[in-house]
C-alpha cells in the first residue's frame, strides 16, 4: 500500500516536471521576495497577478513568490496586500527574472480613497479568491485596536471573536474550535509547538502582540503541510526585525510593561528583534500582603521574551534564528516563628527555531527548520518544622526535538505544489514526583521519560482550472512509541468554484490524526492538565471533517462567508468518573505505581460536532470590523461515562455571536468596541442525594442486609453536563489616542472591559448557611474594569 | 515625586482588585424526585430483600432523613420459568421489603428480574444473573517474595521511623468464571518475624495488611493470573526481616450490574468535595429513570497460604 502511494506521488511529480520542461519554451518565471519597504520585513500572502494572462499566485510566509509569465510578451504585474499601496509595473520577460519588491504601507488618512482605486484596478476579490476555506488571517494592526482586559492586547482573545471559535470561560485564553478541545489546536510560533499558550490560568496568552508579524487560523480544510492536531492550526510568525533602521516600542499598562527593540545588525543584510514583558502584580500587592498576613510573602508574576535574528546569506539563502521564553510563577513563603514553609507553582514554555531558506531554482523554494520546544509544570513544597523536614517536588515535562523540510515548487502557472517531511521526538515526563522526608526519599519517580517519534510526509497541489480551484493533498503520518507503531494516511481535498469574480462556492474534506492528548479536569482549566502521549492502550485521536460554504465580496470592502461543517472525532480521552490529577493517590508512596498510571485513570470515547458559521467582515476603510455568528452542537459519547449515554460537551455552545467595530475618528483617534454573546457552558450540577445501602466487599464476607447498611448517601448528578451556566455577554470599549512627538508616536488607550458590568459566571458552588439551607452561588470575576495604558513607538 | 508614584501605584492596585470576585445567589436547576431501589441477591442467603426510597434535593433545606417508599408492590421473577415471589414491606421506617426464598434456586447463570410498581402507577424493572460460585481452593499463590526494605528514619536517626518492605505475590485462579462475570479477591497477608529472641517473643510480632481492593473481569479460559506488587510498613519496635505467615480472606464473584454499581459508588465517594475531580454520575440498571441496583454476588472465605 505504502509503495503504491509513493509510486503514484513520484509519477505525479515526474509528470509535472515533464510539463514544466515542455511549457518552459513559452513560459519564463518571475520570482523574488516581497517585503515592507520601510522595514525590510518579509510579507506573506501578497497577491500577485499578471495581465492580460490572468496568471496569479501569492507569496509564501517567507515572502517568496514565483509566477509564470509568457515569454517576450509585455505583462502588467500587480502586487496587492491589504493595508499597502498597490504596486505594479509592465515587464516583457525574455528569460527567468528575479524581482524583489518592497511594498509601501498606505498612509492612514486616505486609506479609504486609495482602497477604492485599488479595487477598481485589481478587480480581484480576496475572500472569494482563495481555494482554502475555514482559514482566516488576523491582521496584527487590528489586534492592537481591539479593547482588551486590563489593556493587555491578546491575539488569542481576538481569535476567540471569530466564528467557529469559542472561549472557555470568563477571561480565559483557551479556545475551542468546532467542538474540539484546547489540546486539539496546533499552536505554532515560528514552527515550534507551544503547548500551553496561557499566562495566569488563561487570562492572558503567552503571545506578545508587539513581537508578532502574522497570525493565521485554520479551522478546517487543513493543508497537508499541517498535521498532529484535529481541530485547528494557529500559525504565528514573529517579526524578523527592521533591517533598515532601529525602531522600538515601550508600553506601560496596569499590570505589566513591555518593550520591543528591532534594527539592523548590518543594514539590508541582517537584523534582530527583541521583545519582552513582565507583570508587576506581585510588586504592587507585596506591601498589602506583608502588612495583613504577618510575615507571609506570596505573589504571582509572569514574564516572556521573544527574540529573533535573521541573516541574508545570499540572494538564494537566508537564515533565521528565533526563540521564545516565558514563565508563570506563584509563590508563598511563610517563615514565621523559625519554621520554613515554602510553596511554588509554575509553568512555562521555551522554543528555539533555526530556519534556512534556500531557493534552488526560480520556481523551487525550500525551508529547513530545526525545532526545539519545551513545556514544564512544576510544583514544589518544602516544610521544615523543628527537626522534621518534608519536601514534595512534582514536575510534568515535555521536550520536543524536531525538524521540518518543506518545499514550495511552482512549475506551471496553474500549479503550486508543496511537499515535505517532518519528524519530532517527543520526550514526555507526565508526572515525576520526588517526596522526601527527613532527607530521605519516600518516593522517587523521576525516570519515567516516555520517548515517542512522530513523523509525516506530505504533498499538496493547488490547481487552477478556469473557475475551479482544487487543492488535493495527502499526508502520511507515522507514530512510534516503544514497539507500537501507528501509520495513518490523511487524505484532504479543498475545492472552490468561482461563480463570478466575487462569489465562490467552496468545500473541503480532511482527515487528521493526533498523537498526544491533554488530560484535563472538567472542573477547572488549570495548568495541571497533563500532556500525555498516545500509547499501545490509548489510541491516537482521529477526526474527519466535511465543510461546505460560500464566500462573497461586496463593494466597499465588505465580505460575507457562510460555512457549515460536520466533524467526527474518535479516541478522545477523559478522566474516568472520580479520577483527577490531585485525587488519585499520586502522592501516596504506599499506593502501587501501576494504579497511579495516568492510563489507568482515563477512558476513551467519540465525539461529533456540527454547525454553521456566518462571517461578515469589513477590513478596510474608516470603519472596519466584523460580525461572527456560530450555531453549533457538540456531543460526546464515552462507554464509561454518563452510563454510556451521549452528553453535551462542556463547551457545546448553541449560539455564539461576536460584533467587532473599529472606527477611525481621525488620523490619531480610534474608537473600538466588541460585544460578545455565548450560550452558557454545560456543567455537571448535583441535583439530589440518594440513600445508599450498597453491599461492600470485605475480607470477612457477609450477606447484604439493608437494615445494617442504611444511613449512607450518594450525590445524584443525574447526568453529565446537565446544567447550563447563564449566557455570557460582554461589551468592551476602547479609545486610542495617538500623537506624534519628537521621539516618535505616543499612544494613550483608555479601555472599559465589561462596560455594562454584566455579572458573567466564572463558576458555581453550593453554600450551606447556619439554618442548613444550601443555595447555589455564582462567582463573577470581572465586573466593569477600566484601564489606561501608554506606549511609545520611537523612531 | 515619591508620593505621586505611591498614589499612582495605589490607584492601579485599587482598579485591579476592585473588580475581582463577587458572588451572588442564583436559581438552582429544577429538582426531580426519583425512586431509589437497592437489592442484592446471593445464593448464600435464603432471603431476598429490597430497600425503596426517594432521592432528596441537594439545594434548599437539608434534612437528615430520606423519604422511604412504603406503598410499593415488589416482585422477583425467575426468567427461566416466570415463577415469581412478592416481597412484603417488613420495615416501614427504612422502606425494606423482604421475602423468604422458598421457590427459586439461585444457581449460577440463572437470571432474575425485579419489578417494582409504585402507587402512582409507575413501574421499574431490572435484571440480574447469578455468578458462578467462587472456589477458594482454586486460588493458589504461585510466587511470593519480600524484598529488601527501605528505611525511613523521619530525620530522627537510627532507631526511629519505619521500614517499607516490597512484597510480590502472584496468584492463579483455575476455574470457570465466564467472560460476563467479575471476581474480586479480598485478601489479608500476615507477616511475622519468628526468629526473635526475648523480649520480642513476648510482643506481637505479626503485621497484617490488606493486599488489594480491586475487581477483575472473568474469562472463559479457566485461568486468571494476578500479580501484586505491593509493600508493607514495619518497624515501630517490630524489626524484620519478615516471612509470610498466612494469606487469607474472601473471594467474591458478581455480575456486571453489581460491579458497575460498586465501582460507581467508590468513585462517587472518592470525589466528594474535590473541585479538581470528575463528578461521578450515578448509574442504575433499573428502567424508567429509577436509581439503584438489582445485582447478585457470591463469595467464599478461606486461607490460600498457611506456613
Amino acid at each position: 500500500m505504502m509503495k503504491l502511494v509513493l509510486r503514484k506521488a513520484i509519477l505525479i511529480i515526474a509528470l509535472f516536471q515533464f510539463f514544466s520542461v515542455g511549457k518552459a519554451q513559452q513560459l519564463v518565471s518571475i520570482s523574488g521576495y516581497i517585503s515592507e519597504k520601510s522595514s525590510g520585513e518579509m510579507l506573506g500572502g501578497v497577491a500577485i497577478a499578471l495581465y492580460p494572462s490572468r496568471y496569479s499566485t501569492s507569496s509564501n510566509s517567507y515572502g517568496f513568490y514565483s509566477i509564470s509569465a509568457r515569454k517576450n510578451k509585455p505583462q502588467k504585474i500587480y502586487y496587492r496586500f491589504p493595508g499597502f499601496q498597490l504596486d505594479s509595473f509592465i515587464w516583457s520577460a525574455k528569460s527567468d527574472t528575479s524581482f524583489s519588491v518592497g511594498l509601501v504601507l498606505m498612509p492612514q488618512e486616505d486609506d479609504f480613497e486609495k482602497i477604492k482605486k485599488i479595487e477598481i484596478v485589481a478587480k480581484k476579490s480576496t475572500i472569494a479568491d482563495k481555494v482554502e476555506m475555514s482559514k482566516i488571517d488576523i491582521p496584527i494592526n487590528q489586534i492592537k485596536e481591539i479593547p482588551a482586559l486590563l489593556g493587555e492586547k491578546d491575539v488569542m482573545k481576538v481569535i476567540q471573536l471569530l466564528p467557529g471559535v469559542q472561549k472557555g470561560g470568563e477571561g480565559q485564553s483557551g479556545i475551542y474550535v468546532r467542538g474540539g478541545g484546547p489540546d486539539q489546536n496546533l499552536i505554532i510560533l515560528d514552527e515550534a509547538t507551544v503547548y500551553n499558550a496561557n499566562h495566569l490560568f488563561g487570562f492572558f496568552s503567552v503571545f506578545n502582540g508587539d513581537a508578532l508579524k502574522s497570525v493565521e487560523l485554520t479551522k478546517g480544510g487543513f493543508p497537508a503541510r499541517y498535521g498532529g492536531r484535529l481541530s485547528s492550526v494557529i500559525d504565528l510568525n514573529m517579526k524578523e526585525g527592521n533591517n533598515q533602521k532601529y525602531v522600538g516600542e515601550v508600553g506601560i499598562g496596569i499590570i505589566s510593561s513591555r518593550f520591543t527593540l528591532e534594527g539592523p545588525i548590518k543594514k539590508g543584510k541582517s537584523s534582530f528583534m527583541v521583545s519582552g514583558r513582565r507583570t508587576y502584580l506581585d510588586i504592587l500587592a507585596k506591601p498589602l500582603i506583608m502588612a495583613t498576613s504577618d510575615g507571609l510573602n506570596a505573589g504571582y508574576y509572569f514574564y516572556d521574551m521573544n527574540a529573533k535574528f535573521n541573516y541574508i546569506i545570499s540572494e538564494k539563502d537566508k537564515l533565521f534564528v528565533s526563540g521564545y521564553f516565558g514563565r508563570d510563577n506563584f509563590y508563598a513563603n511563610d517563615n514565621t516563628s523559625g519554621d520554613i514553609n515554602e510553596f511554588s507553582f509554575g509553568w512555562g514554555n521555551r522554543t528555539l527555531t533555526t530556519r534556512w531558506n534556500h531557493q534552488f531554482t526560480p520556481r523551487l523554494f525550500s525551508n529547513l527548520s530545526l525545532i526545539y520546544s519545551h513545556y514544564d509544570l512544576t510544583l514544589n513544597s518544602t516544610s521544615i518544622v523543628g527537626k522534621d523536614s518534608f519536601s514534595l517536588n512534582y514536575a510534568s515535562i515535555i521536550n520536543d526535538f524536531g525538524f521540518k523540510y518543506d518545499f514550495d515548487w511552482r512549475p506551471l502557472p496553474n500549479h503550486q505544489i508543496r511537499y515535505g517531511v517532518s519528524a519530532i521526538n517527543h520526550r514526555f515526563s507526565p508526572s515525576a514526583i520526588v517526596i522526601r522526608s527527613g532527607g530521605e526519599d519516600l518516593l522517587n519517580k523521576t525516570v519515567d521519560v516516555i520517548s515517542t517519534f512522530e513523523s509525516g510526509a506530505y504533498i499538496e497541489d493547488q490547481i487552477k482550472m478556469d473557475e475551479f480551484k482544487f487543492m488535493p493533498s495527502f499526508r502520511l503520518s507515522h507514530y512510534l512509541i516503544g514497539s507500537k507503531q501507528y501509520l495513518n494516511p490523511e487524505p484532504r481535498l479543498s475545492i472552490s468554484y468561482n461563480y463570478s469574480r466575487s462569489l465562490a462556492f467552496k468545500g473541503a474534506y480532511s482527515v487528521m490524526n493526533q498523537y498526544i492528548h491533554l488530560l484535563s479536569s472538567s472542573g477547572v482549566g488549570l495548568p495541571t492538565d497533563l500532556w500525555v502521549p498516545a500509547t499501545e492502550n490509548i489510541k491516537p485521536m482521529r477526526s474527519e471533517q466535511l465543510a461546505i460554504g460560500f464566500a462573497k465580496d461586496y463593494k466597499g470592502g465588505y465580505s460575507l462567508s457562510i460555512e457549515s461543517y460536520y466533524k467526527t472525532m474518535e479516541n478522545m480521552i477523559q478522566y474516568k468518573d472520580g479520577a483527577s490529577f490531585f485525587l488519585q493517590d499520586n502522592f501516596d508512596p504506599n499506593v502501587p505505581s501501576d494504579s497511579k498510571s495516568w492510563e489507568s485513570q482515563v477512558t476513551s470515547g467519540t465525539g461529533k460536532s456540527y454547525g454553521t458559521e456566518v462571517f461578515i467582515q469589513k477590513q478596510m476603510g474608516k470603519f472596519s470590523g466584523w460580525i461572527g455568528y456560530t450555531l453549533s452542537w457538540t456531543i460526546l459519547k464515552f462507554d464509561e461515562l454518563n452510563d454510556g449515554k451521549p452528553f453535551y460537551a462542556k463547551y457545546d455552545r448553541r449560539h455564539d455571536l461576536s460584533l467587532v467595530g473599529i472606527y477611525k475618528i481621525s488620523k490619531y483617534l480610534t474608537l473600538a468596541a466588541t460585544w460578545v454573546y455565548g450560550t452558557g457552558n454545560a456543567i455537571t450540577m448535583p441535583q439530589g442525594y440518594m440513600a445508599s445501602s450498597a453491599h461492600q466487599l470485605s475480607k470477612i464476607p457477609y450477606v447484604w442486609n439493608p437494615s445494617f447498611s442504611t444511613g449512607n448517601s450518594q450525590i445524584d448528578y443525574t447526568s453529565r453536563n446537565n446544567f447550563r451556566m447563564e449566557p455570557y455577554h460582554r461589551l468592551d470599549i476602547g479609545l486610542r489616542f495617538s500623537k506624534e512627538i519628537k521621539k516618535g508616536l505616543q499612544t494613550w488607550e483608555l479601555s472599559f472591559y465589561n462596560a455594562y458590568s454584566r455579572m458573567n459566571p466564572f463558576f458555581y458552588y453550593g453554600s450551606e448557611d447556619n439554618n442548613n439551607v444550601v443555595t447555589l452561588k455564582k462567582v463573577t470575576l470581572f465586573p466593569l474594569i477600566p484601564s489606561l495604558s501608554w506606549s511609545l513607538k520611537f523612531k | 515625586m515619591k508620593a505621586k508614584f505611591t498614589l499612582f501605584l495605589s490607584i492601579l492596585a485599587a482598579v485591579f482588585f476592585v473588580g475581582c470576585e463577587t458572588d451572588s445567589v442564583v436559581e438552582p436547576p429544577p429538582y426531580e424526585k426519583k425512586p431509589v431501589i437497592m437489592s442484592f441477591i446471593t445464593p448464600k442467603s435464603n432471603e431476598i430483600s429490597a430497600q425503596l426510597s426517594y432521592t432528596k434535593p441537594y439545594f434548599g433545606k437539608q434534612t437528615y432523613d430520606f423519604e422511604y417508599i412504603t406503598d410499593a408492590s415488589v416482585y422477583v421473577v425467575d426468567l427461566s420459568n416466570n415463577d415469581s415471589l412478592e416481597l412484603r414491606l417488613t420495615d416501614p421506617n427504612t422502606g425494606i421489603y423482604t421475602v423468604l426464598n422458598t421457590k427459586f434456586s439461585l444457581n449460577a447463570g440463572k437470571s432474575f428480574r425485579m419489578i417494582v410498581h409504585l402507587a402512582n402507577g409507575k413501574t421499574f424493572t431490572a435484571n440480574t444473573t447469578i455468578p458462578p460460585s467462587p472456589d477458594m481452593a482454586k486460588l493458589k499463590a504461585t510466587y511470593m517474595s519480600i524484598g529488601k526494605p527501605t528505611i525511613e528514619t523521619n530525620g530522627g536517626g537510627p532507631g526511629f521511623g519505619f521500614e517499607t518492605n516490597p512484597f510480590l505475590l502472584n496468584l492463579e485462579y483455575r476455574g470457570a468464571l465466564g467472560a460476563k462475570f467479575y471476581f474480586s479477591p479480598q485478601l489479608v497477608a500476615t507477616m511475622v518475624n519468628d526468629s526473635l529472641q526475648f523480649p520480642y517473643d513476648s510482643l506481637d510480632v505479626e503485621i497484617s495488611f490488606k493486599i488489594n481492593d480491586e475487581i477483575l473481569k472473568g474469562n472463559t479460559e479457566n485461568l486468571v493470573k494476578i500479580n501484586y506488587n505491593r509493600s508493607f510498613e514495619s518497624g515501630f519496635n517490630i524489626p524484620g526481616p519478615f516471612k509470610v505467615k498466612s494469606i487469607w480472606g474472601a473471594l467474591y464473584t458478581m455480575d456486571k450490574p453489581y460491579r458497575d454499581f460498586y465501582m460507581n459508588q467508590l468513585n462517587n465517594n472518592g470525589n466528594g468535595g474535590n473541585p479538581f475531580s470528575e463528578p461521578s454520575i450515578l448509574i442504575s440498571n433499573f428502567s424508567e429513570g429509577a436509581i439503584g441496583i438489582f445485582g447478585s454476588y457470591d463469595f467464599e472465605k478461606g486461607v490460600i497460604y498457611n506456613r
